[in-house]
Formats: structure tokens, C-alpha cells, sequence
């Protein structure tokens, strides 16, 4: 645009000689070579920092586990259990970054089995340990197994399930040693998806540079849509997924036993991280900044939503069945789901709107 | 495939002692102008659905009023009966007669089910075939009901895979082809996908009299989230069959084929552009076997592709916004969007300001 308004203020002879410049070198190639400026930042600002951090979590909790074999004590298992939550922490603010390399190999569920309604991978890890199948603590057969039972929630069970204790007595027992391959699995995952956001050919930069040849984004808006969906879809997975499974319409229909994490009494930090997280993704992408005159409230919606629901979630303790007994925490809930929703029409709706983006109601989620 | 519906005289002199008299002049006007009658859901720009029965210049005949989201609608056409299934995971159909003799009636999902959007009836019409979702075995079933007997519910067979959607009945009349698309959800997670590392779809062929399972036809494991959802008939004792990828965004998976049993599935190769148009997401598709012809459907791409039915190689492709209600109508294919537009194969037909249509178009007369 600016090129335009100062063309028309030179002379015709130079802005012919500008043209002829244009039409040969300039714009075709530089335009390729612009990145979408807000999924850029998106993915400099958030996306590849919370890879990193998940990779070095995992590390770290990978030669914590392998401490505890070798020496095991009371303090080496609470190392490795703060370790635990601090990984699934990590895991947050990856886990909304649900785009490209963790859909691929099925590294999502691998990292992350949940939802497990059925209770499948507690039944095969629970087998495992029974078993003492031998396959298991190896990390190259583990990855060919089940996957949900190759990352942090099997990962959880084996830390603080029936029998957990004995991890803090028994030398290079079956159990810890089960703990490291799955921890190994988790790291090696972790590295991977760091490497696949960090190719340079690779999703990363198919989803920063949109063009006709480009099988994933043919133009800006569908590589723009692709980032506010992460937030529309995000908040609905958020508030019907992660609270919905455990925080019921009434209380007569809540179930603690569903909560996500519930067994390392990480659920909360994991919901208070994960809305965070939204929030940190939602500035460093500078989304607000496309909007086009008239629809700034749209990000005053966003973030007196953020301000209101984060302050909500962070003044509640306690592990998931003591949010939900407490009816003074229990209705401060509700009002962070409440406060979800309509982020979710902020996103969804309001800002898929302002952006004219493609949102129509028979092109959402598949039937 | 003409036979397959309501010869259109028969529906105006039907309509006439019932819509016609009660229908709006302009309405009834519409009707004895039109060709052939379709039929959609719809979600109107106050945010109430129904379904609609509509004429090929788009106006509206007859709407029948929804509590949620409408999403199929099936219809026998010698005794008008016709029902329309809630989007899944829905607990209500409605049922209606085509030509308005009687009031609506309603069907509710029965215990630990749902409905998943489509059925089918019995050539007879005394049987309705609805896709359900056992929910707590994580299984999938063909809900039977009697239709004569006010759509009691008198059994279930196994529909042979997880994640039901779309099903026909053949030309042979006794083996219902059932797209099990190969997702498990559960109401209590609303519509997330629970199963996508180890999702297996498949297109079955089962016999509705006793529940058999005449073959089961899968995907090869490379292509194992590739979700078979849509089906329309050849004609000919097979079907062609479409699909949404549920993995990375990347990838270009093919996205329909054709179908027939004794022989493995055999999926189009379609050009890259053309695959790239469609988004990983067929929405509808439907056969004019007239023609020898199948045409897709994509709302996330604006594509509306026209295939041929033997080869599929693709005849012709338009870009239209918000595309995915298709239907052949005679010559050839009538589409309608999400934003309440129609369109022939000749021109964009301006529709309703009202009403925004719902995934699937159906022509039920003419």
C-alpha cells in the first residue's frame, strides 16, 4: 500500500523506472519470503519456547527417574514427582499448540492419552506392572506398544499408583525401571516435535509462508485462520474436555475421578497453566493488532475474558475433588467455564468475523 | 435412479389436498412451478433450525420446525414418509409426511444411544435404519424401527464398526451399506474425537433382515484416519463413498472413491490442485448415475467437484462459498451453502435471506 501512495507522488518517468524494478526483482519474491506476520510471531514467541521447555522437562525428569533406580529414597521420589509436575506443566501450554507436528505419528496421544473414558490405558499400564512385562522397560519396544501407555499419563499411574511407594525402596526395581522407558519415550518425543518445529522446510514454515503451491495454506487467511482456530477450538476442548470431564452440569453429575492428573493432584496447576498459556499465545501473536478499525473491542472482550478467568482458576487450591466439594470453589469454577465459553465466541465468532475468515457452520468440526 | 422418486404430478396432486391448502399463495404458487422438490436443514439467521422443503429456484415449500441441529434427511417416496435425523450427537429425529397429510411426530434415541445424522428406509417403507451410537461399548449400531407402527423401535444389528455415519440401502433392497467413519465420541465429551491413534474405518455391507455381515471393506493402515463418512449410489449394486482426514493438515490423503463388495475399495487419484481444494474434507456427495457422474463437495475449500463415475477423473469444478449440500436433479446437480445460496449447474440461484443450509441437500419429488 505504502509503495502505491508514494508512487503516485513521483514523477511519471521515475515511477515507471520503480515499476520496471518492481516487475523484475522486487515484490513476486519478497512477498514469498514475507512470513504471516502474526502466526511468525506466534510461533517465535510461543510456540517453539514451549517446545523447548517440554524437551528440557522431559530431560530432566528422564535423569531424575534414572537417579531414583540407582539410589532409590523417600527425597529422590519427591524430586521425580516435582519433576512430574513440572512436566506436565510444560505439557500445558504445548498441548493448545494442537497444529502440524504433534497430529503427526500420533505424537499427541503418545505424549498425552486423554480422554481415556474407558479407562484403557490404566487397564494396560496396570497389566504391564502385573505382568512385569519385559518388553516394557525397554524404550524402543515401549514405543511400538499401545499409546496410552507410553507417555504422561501412564507415566503418572506408575509415579502414584497402587504400589508407587516402592519406587522410593527398591533398587533398579521393574517399576522404576518402566518409569524410565516411559519417561525416555516421553523425551524422545519431546526432541522429536522441538526438531519438527525447528526444520527449515518444515510445518513451520509452510504455515508462515501461504501460497498456491503450498499444500497445507493456499492464502494469508487460511494460514490466519488456522492460528485463531487453535484459540476457538482450544477454548471449547478447555471448558467441555478439560473441566467438562470431571466439573458436571450440576453437581450431581460431577466426577472427580475424571479429572486429568487427579492422581498426582496436578489438575489444578494444569487447567490454571493452560489458560496462561492461552493468554501468553494470544500476546505474543499480537492477534489484536489485525484487527481492523471498529473491532478493537474485540480484544478488550479477549482480554478482560483472560484478566476475569485466569484470576478465577488462580484463587482456587486443592486437588480436583476438592474444587468440585467446596461449593464456594466449585461456583468459582462454573464462572471460569463461563468465562471460557465466551472466549470462545470471542474468538470463534467475533474476531473469525472481524477477520473474515471462513467459519461457516456447516465447515467446523467434520460430519 | 429417476424412479427412486416421487414422480412430481403425484407430489403436487398429494400436496395439493394438504401443504397446497395451507400453504402460503406464494408458496403454493412455487410448488406447481417447480420441477422436482429438495429437501435440507436449515438453521435460520436467528439461530432457529428445522428442515425445509424447498424447489430447485429455491423457494420455500413447507419447514418443519427442529428443537437442535438437523443434519440428514431420508425419505420414501411412495408414501411420502420422511423423517430428519439430529446432527450427532443428537437424541431426536423428527418425522413428517412430505406432503403435510399429518402432524410431525418425533423419535427419541433410546437409552445409551444417539442418533448419528442419517438412516434409511426399507423399500417398502415399513422400516426405517438409523446410524446409533452405543455409546458406553463404544459401538456401532443400526437402530430398526417400525414405521408403521408409529416408529417403535423393534431392534438393532451391529453396523460392523465404530462411529456409524452415513448408510443406503441397494438396489438389491436387503444389504444396507454403512460408512462407519471409525470415531469414538461419547455425549459426555461432546463431539471430541477419543480414538484418533487407533481409529479403523470401514464400509460394510450388512444384511438389514438378520444383521449379517456380508463384508467388511477397509482402508489400507496408512490411511487409517481417513474417515469414511458419505456414501451415494452407482445404480449398480455398489456405491461411491466419501471421506474427511483426521490427520495432519499437510498431508493429501485421497478423499473418495468407489465401493463394491467382492472388491477391494478403489480410491480416485484425484489431481493435487484439485485434492488440495477440498481441504481434507468431502461434506456431502451424491450420483447422478443418469450421467455417470458423482459430484463432492467441500465447504472448508468452496469446491464443488464433478467427477466421472468410472474413471474419476474430474468433468468440471466451480468455486462456491460455503458448499456442501448436493443433489442430483435430473440434468444434473443442485447445490446449496451454508449461506443460503442454491446453485445449478448453470447459475448461482440467489436463495433465501432466512435460511442457511445444513450439510446435505436431498431431492425427494420430481
Amino acid at each position: 500500500m505504502s509503495l502505491l501512495v508514494s508512487i503516485r507522488s513521483l514523477a511519471p518517468t521515475i515511477a515507471a523506472g520503480i515499476l520496471l524494478w518492481c516487475v523484475c526483482a522486487g515484490p513476486v519474491s519478497a512477498a514469498e519470503n514475507t512470513p504471516v506476520s502474526a502466526v511468525h510471531k506466534a510461533i517465535t514467541g510461543f510456540v517453539l519456547p514451549a517446545h523447548e521447555t517440554l524437551s528440557q522437562q522431559a530431560s530432566a525428569l528422564k535423569e531424575q527417574i534414572g537417579r531414583l533406580c540407582m539410589t532409590p529414597s523417600s527425597d529422590a521420589l519427591d524430586d521425580v514427582r516435582a519433576t512430574f509436575g513440572d512436566t506436565v506443566v510444560a505439557m500445558a501450554a504445548v498441548n493448545i499448540v494442537r497444529i502440524g507436528p504433534v497430529l503427526e505419528n500420533n505424537r499427541l496421544e503418545k505424549l498425552f492419552f486423554w480422554p481415556d473414558r474407558r479407562g484403557i490405558g490404566l487397564r494396560q499400564i496396570q497389566a504391564i506392572i502385573a505382568k512385569q512385562d519385559p518388553t516394557a522397560t525397554d524404550p524402543a519396544r515401549l514405543a511400538g506398544k499401545s499409546v496410552a501407555v507410553q507417555g504422561l499419563t501412564a507415566l503418572e499411574f506408575v509415579l502414584y499408583g497402587d504400589g508407587a511407594e516402592t519406587l522410593a525402596q527398591i533398587p533398579d526395581g521393574y517399576r522404576c525401571r518402566l518409569a524410565l522407558a516411559i519417561s525416555t519415550n516421553i523425551d524422545g518425543i519431546a526432541g522429536d516435535l522441538l526438531t519438527a518445529w525447528k526444520a527449515s522446510e518444515g510445518f513451520a514454515y509452510a504455515w508462515q509462508h501461504p501460497g498456491p503451491d503450498n499444500a497445507a495454506f493456499r492464502d494469508e487467511k487460511e494460514a490466519l485462520s488456522a492460528l485463531v482456530s487453535l484459540f476457538s477450538n482450544g477454548m471449547e476442548y478447555y471448558d467441555t474436555i478439560e473441566l467438562g470431564s470431571f466439573l458436571g452440569v450440576t453437581p450431581e453429575r460431577d466426577r472427580p475421578r475424571r479429572a486429568l492428573f487427579r492422581r498426582s493432584g496436578n489438575t489444578l496447576r494444569f487447567l490454571q497453566a493452560g489458560l496462561k498459556n492461552f493468554r501468553q499465545f494470544y500476546e505474543k501473536s499480537e492477534l489484536a493488532s489485525q484487527l481492523p478499525d471498529g473491532s478493537a473491542w474485540i480484544d478488550d472482550a479477549i482480554v478482560f475474558g483472560f484478566r476475569h478467568g485466569i484470576a478465577g482458576i488462580e484463587s482456587l487450591s486443592g486437588t480436583a475433588a476438592e474444587l468440585i466439594e467446596d461449593p464456594q470453589q466449585r461456583s468459582r469454577l462454573v464462572f471460569v467455564r463461563t468465562v471460557v465459553r465466551g472466549l470462545g465466541e470471542n474468538f470463534g465468532i467475533d474476531m473469525t468475523a472481524a477477520l473474515d475468515l471462513t467459519a461457516n457452520f456447516s465447515s467446523l468440526d467434520g460430519d | 435412479m429417476a424412479a427412486r422418486h416421487l414422480d412430481r404430478r403425484a407430489f403436487l396432486s398429494a400436496s395439493g389436498t394438504a401443504f397446497a391448502a395451507a400453504l402460503l399463495p406464494a408458496r403454493a404458487e412455487a410448488l406447481v412451478r417447480t420441477d422436482a422438490v429438495f429437501a435440507s436443514a436449515y438453521v435460520d439467521r436467528s439461530g432457529g433450525y428445522g428442515a425445509a422443503l424447498l424447489t430447485e429456484s429455491g423457494d420455500i415449500v413447507a419447514e418443519i420446525p427442529l428443537p437442535s441441529r438437523g443434519h440428514d434427511i431420508t425419505c420414501h417416496s411412495p408414501s411420502r414418509r420422511a423423517v430428519v435425523f439430529a446432527r450427532r450427537p443428537g437424541t431426536i429425529a423428527v418425522t413428517f409426511d412430505a406432503d403435510g397429510k399429518s402432524a410431525p411426530g418425533t423419535i427419541v434415541a433410546t437409552a445409551g444411544r444417539h442418533f448419528y445424522g442419517h438412516g434409511v428406509f426399507s423399500r417398502d417403507g415399513s422400516r426405517l435404519y438409523a446410524s446409533e451410537n452405543d455409546f458406553e461399548n463404544a459401538a456401532g449400531v443400526v437402530g430398526i424401527y417400525d414405521a408403521d407402527d408409529g416408529y417403535r423401535r423393534i431392534g438393532e444389528i451391529s453396523s460392523g464398526g465404530i462411529g456409524p455415519h452415513d448408510m443406503l440401502l441397494l438396489g438389491d433392497g436387503r444389504t444396507l451399506v454403512i460408512a462407519n467413519g471409525g470415531l469414538e465420541t461419547h455425549p459426555d465429551f461432546g463431539r471430541t474425537k477419543l480414538n484418533l491413534a487407533t481409529m479403523q474405518p470401514s464400509l460394510c455391507f450388512i444384511d438389514r433382515r438378520d444383521g449379517t455381515l456380508i463384508e467388511r471393506l477397509s482402508l489400507p493402515a496408512t490411511l487409517h484416519r481417513l474417515s469414511i463418512r458419505h456414501l451415494a449410489g452407482d445404480g449398480a449394486g455398489g456405491v461411491y463413498f466419501a471421506c474427511q482426514y483426521e490427520g495432519a493438515g499437510h498431508r493429501r490423503p485421497p478423499l473418495c472413491g468407489h465401493a463394491k463388495p467382492g472388491r477391494e475399495l478403489r480410491l480416485f487419484d484425484l489431481p493435487e490442485d484439485h485434492l488440495m481444494g477440498l481441504k481434507n474434507y468431502i461434506g456431502s456427495i451424491a450420483a447422478n448415475n443418469d450421467a455417470g457422474t458423482v459430484a463432492v463437495t467441500s465447504p472448508r475449500g468452496n469446491s464443488l467437484l464433478v467427477l466421472d463415475g468410472a474413471t474419476g477423473n474430474v468433468l468440471s469444478h466451480r468455486r462456491i462459498a460455503n458448499v456442501c449440500g448436493i443433489s442430483d436433479n435430473g440434468s444434473g446437480y443442485l447445490a446449496s451453502t451454508g449461506n443460503g445460496l442454491l446453485a445449478n449447474g448453470r447459475q448461482r440461484i440467489p436463495g433465501s435471506d432466512t435460511h442457511l443450509w445444513d450439510n446435505h441437500l436431498v431431492r425427494i419429488a420430481g
